[in-house]
């Protein structure tokens, strides 16, 4: 039995949708792999800003729980004594996210 | 999000002596809490039901914490916090919900374009997701998150004042103060911290207009606001207008507020990532805040005269940040 095989209207449409199926997934696995591995900002260190509301002397130490920017500290300032004030709170990163 | 649940099970455990499961199970019920919307087919009176529903759910949700943990019951900043945290979880577990229906849908199916869709916008919704992730163990410990840094700005500027006082208490989680600052009387407008809350700013802003009868010359609105790919995290727009998020209930008040006493207002934005704005304040957006109040003297002087008097609205979540 003689088949007909056509080269227009058979084999070159199966060739591009075969050629559009494997490129389809080719990138969305690509864009799958990018997401999963997206360089997410790695942290450092979290740190609190204290303020002396006398003299301005500031110092910049670790974060600890309880912190919150408006607190007064036990801690005094070295200048003139006066209880240092938390003022900001933030952390440090490697990258920009 | 599995992970979360156990970081707030390990959180609530250091608090109080109950068994996980039970508290699991609470928390789950939690996190499947709907809000229904109030229908649109007649708009008359939309924005006034909305922020009834608003209201109604925080109290809710707040409520329900406080039950929840009652040995923190006392503490309103950690109810704050731990509702923030319920909030993320809900939020989390609404995106898994959606992406889970999506996927059984197209194997259900064997239609893989409902797949193609999902994984086009996956890039999106990994960045949402992760700033949600992260968000969960700042909101436990009561850091400062980049949306913090207008009420951070009303904070830092405040110490530039003279005369400063509390105005009043009178509205729920929110702090209004006065101060002088080069001659002007300025009204301070933040939500109360140092817990997580984003306070009731309209009805802080109605009351100085119709309790206090001042006649502001200007209103300045400071907001964080998510920035393009291209923009740097922590430069600072200047605008016209309410510079507000959320669903548009207070600024929708606010605008009317201003209109009908013919109050112009001035915006200014701190631009920063999703995941920025949901995690603790990193150092970029700290020093912009820094910069920011430097700009809020400069446009004080610029637009408003000796003896007028200015609103200074601290628009965002004020966890970690107190008065």
């Amino acid at each position: 039995m003689l088949v007909n095989i056509d080269l227009y209207t058979i084999i070159i449409p199966i060739l591009v949708t075969v050629a559009l199926a494997v490129a389809l997934f080719y990138v969305v696995a690509r864009d799958l792999r990018n997401i999963t591995s997206a360089v997410v900002a790695r942290r450092m260190s979290e740190y609190t800003t204290l303020r002396c509301p006398t003299c301005g002397y500031i110092k910049v130490r670790e974060f600890r729980p309880g912190d919150y920017v408006g607190k007064v500290e036990e801690e005094k300032c070295p200048n003139d004594g006066s209880n240092l004030m938390i003022v900001g709170i933030g952390k440090e990163t490697l990258s920009n996210q | 999000m599995n992970n979360n649940i156990t970081q707030v099970l390990d959180f609530i455990s250091s608090k109080v002596n109950e068994d996980k499961r039970l508290i699991e199970g609470r928390i789950r019920d939690l996190m499947e809490m709907v809000i229904i919307e109030p229908t649109s087919m007649e708009p008359e009176g939309l924005v006034r039901k909305y922020k009834a529903l608003i209201n109604s759910y925080n109290d809710r949700l707040e409520k329900d914490v406080s039950r929840l943990i009652p040995a923190i019951s006392s503490s309103k900043p950690i109810i704050q916090n731990f509702t923030n945290v319920v909030d993320v979880l809900r939020e989390l577990n609404f995106i898994y919900k959606v992406i889970d229906h999506y996927y059984r849908l197209a194997m259900k199916y064997k239609s893989y374009y409902l797949l193609i869709q999902l994984a086009a916008i996956l890039p999106l919704l990994k960045e949402e997701i992760d700033a949600l992730n992260g968000s969960v163990p700042v909101f436990l410990k009561g850091q400062p998150i980049g949306d913090s840094a207008g009420p951070l700005t009303v904070f830092r500027f405040k110490n530039l004042c003279s005369d400063l006082k509390p105005v009043s208490d009178s509205v729920k989680d929110t702090y209004i103060a006065s101060c002088n600052f080069k001659g002007r009387k300025i009204y301070l407008v933040k939500a109360e911290g140092p817990g997580g809350t984003v306070g009731h700013l309209d009805d802080a802003i109605r009351y100085i207009y119709e309790n206090i009868n001042a006649r502001p010359r200007l209103m300045i609105t400071i907001d964080a606001a998510l920035k393009l790919e291209g923009e740097e995290s922590g430069s600072i727009a200047e605008g016209l207008g309410v510079a507000m998020g959320g669903i548009g209930v207070e600024k929708f008040n606010i605008e009317s507020i201003a209109t009908k006493y013919d109050t112009p207002i001035y915006a200014i934005l701190v631009k920063m990532s999703m995941p920025e704005a949901l995690n603790a304040m990193t150092k970029v957006i700290d020093e912009a805040v820094n910069k920011v109040v430097e700009r809020l003297g400069k446009v004080i002087d610029s637009y408003s005269e000796p003896n007028d008097e200015v609103i200074i609205v601290g628009v965002g979540n004020t966890i970690g940040v107190a008065q």
